[in-house]
């Protein structure tokens, strides 16, 4: 029996709205306290969890190779935890028929991004900085990717390059925030003279919850040890958290109100007036 | 103060269990009773709990583990 006081506002309806928004539910039945605790608390942990893995720590993978069993309970924190769902599906159909990291597909054409990297040519290589343009081009034999990069080398000096021919990029979503692009670089004849090889930023909606394939994986405790492993115990733990959020928010507080037995006993004295 | 713990967790991980303490004890306390004071009285207590049977696994740990 659930104590009157505890407003119990369409239990069902809260413990929905619980677990899409950790608090939300107790929010919506008018328990302000218990829905900021909740949601500062669940959220918290969640997203310094994320913020501690460099924002990768939350994914859905399943394959022959792998399976993130995390995620069950990562998925229980809701709404923020869901677009690991959607990233799986579109980072397995864009892999369908394509060699492992590099897909050379889906760039965005008239791409005009920071470029970082390195351009070869005659047996040199210069570190480069700056815009790479991109655009398609109507040719004779069909449509043919051109641009410009305009930047400056490490040393300052100005640096302006055709960009034309093979263009090969990574694989639009991926677990990383920049992707990987090599192209090749031609003089005022078209004649190639060299290329270019570095990375442009990847969109937010294209690496975040992305699954993490072995070699992020590896990467990621190569750069951040111990501390990823944390951050991924983080985002567990929040999930499980609201799920006694979401029983909260169904049933009630499990041991009562809390003014039944006022002598700081042991947990036993609460567990019989248990109401859950 | 998160950013504060997160550049402590770099450098010591352990640390990070602080606040992730914080939190099991706040919202475990808060599904078992409605009232707040009750609420947080309990939660205080279980994360001193928490904290004490860390550094005595901790401890445990560093004996067992000592000079090897």
């Amino acid at each position: 029996m659930i104590d009157e006081r505890v407003r119990m506002h369409r239990p069902a309806v809260a413990a929905v709205l619980a677990f899409l928004v950790p608090g939300s539910g107790h929010f919506y039945q008018g328990r302000f306290l218990k829905g900021f605790i909740y949601s500062i608390c669940i959220l918290g942990t969640f997203l310094g969890g994320m913020a501690l893995g460099d924002w990768h720590p939350v994914y859905c993978r399943k394959d022959n190779q792998h399976t993130h069993f995390g995620y069950v309970s990562q998925f229980m924190v809701g709404l923020p935890a869901m677009p690991a769902l959607i990233q799986n599906s579109r980072f397995k159909h864009q892999n369908e028929g394509l060699a492992p990291g590099w897909g050379g597909i889906d760039l965005d054409v008239g791409v005009d991004d920071e470029f970082e990297g390195e351009y070869h040519t005659a047996g040199v290589t210069k570190s480069i900085r700056g815009t790479l343009s991109l655009t398609l081009a109507d040719t004779n034999l069909g449509p043919e990717l051109r641009g410009e990069f305009r930047g400056v080398d490490s040393r300052a000096n100005p640096v302006a390059l055709r960009i034309s021919g093979v263009l090969e990029a990574g694989l639009k979503v991926y677990p990383s925030k920049r992707r990987a692009l090599r192209c090749g670089v031609v003089d005022s004849n078209s004649q190639r003279i060299g290329r270019i090889d570095g990375s442009i930023p990847r969109p937010f909606l294209d690496w975040f919850e992305v699954p993490l394939d072995d070699e992020t994986l590896e990467r990621l405790h190569g750069d951040l040890g111990k501390q990823f492993d944390m951050a991924v115990v983080y985002t567990w733990i929040a999930g499980l958290l609201n799920v006694l959020a979401i029983w909260d928010a169904l049933e009630g507080p499990a041991y009562g109100y809390g003014d039944e037995d006022d002598a700081e006993g042991d947990e036993s004295s609460g567990d019989g007036k248990s109401a859950a | 103060m998160l950013t504060a713990v997160l550049a402590l967790g770099q450098q010591w991980t352990p640390i990070l269990l602080l606040p992730l303490a914080a939190s099991i004890s706040l919202v475990y306390s808060a599904s078992r009773y409605e009232l707040p004071s009750r609420i947080f009285r309990r939660s205080l207590r279980l994360f001193l709990t928490i904290l004490v049977f860390m550094a005595v696994v901790y401890g445990l740990l560093y004996v067992l583990s000592f000079r090897l």
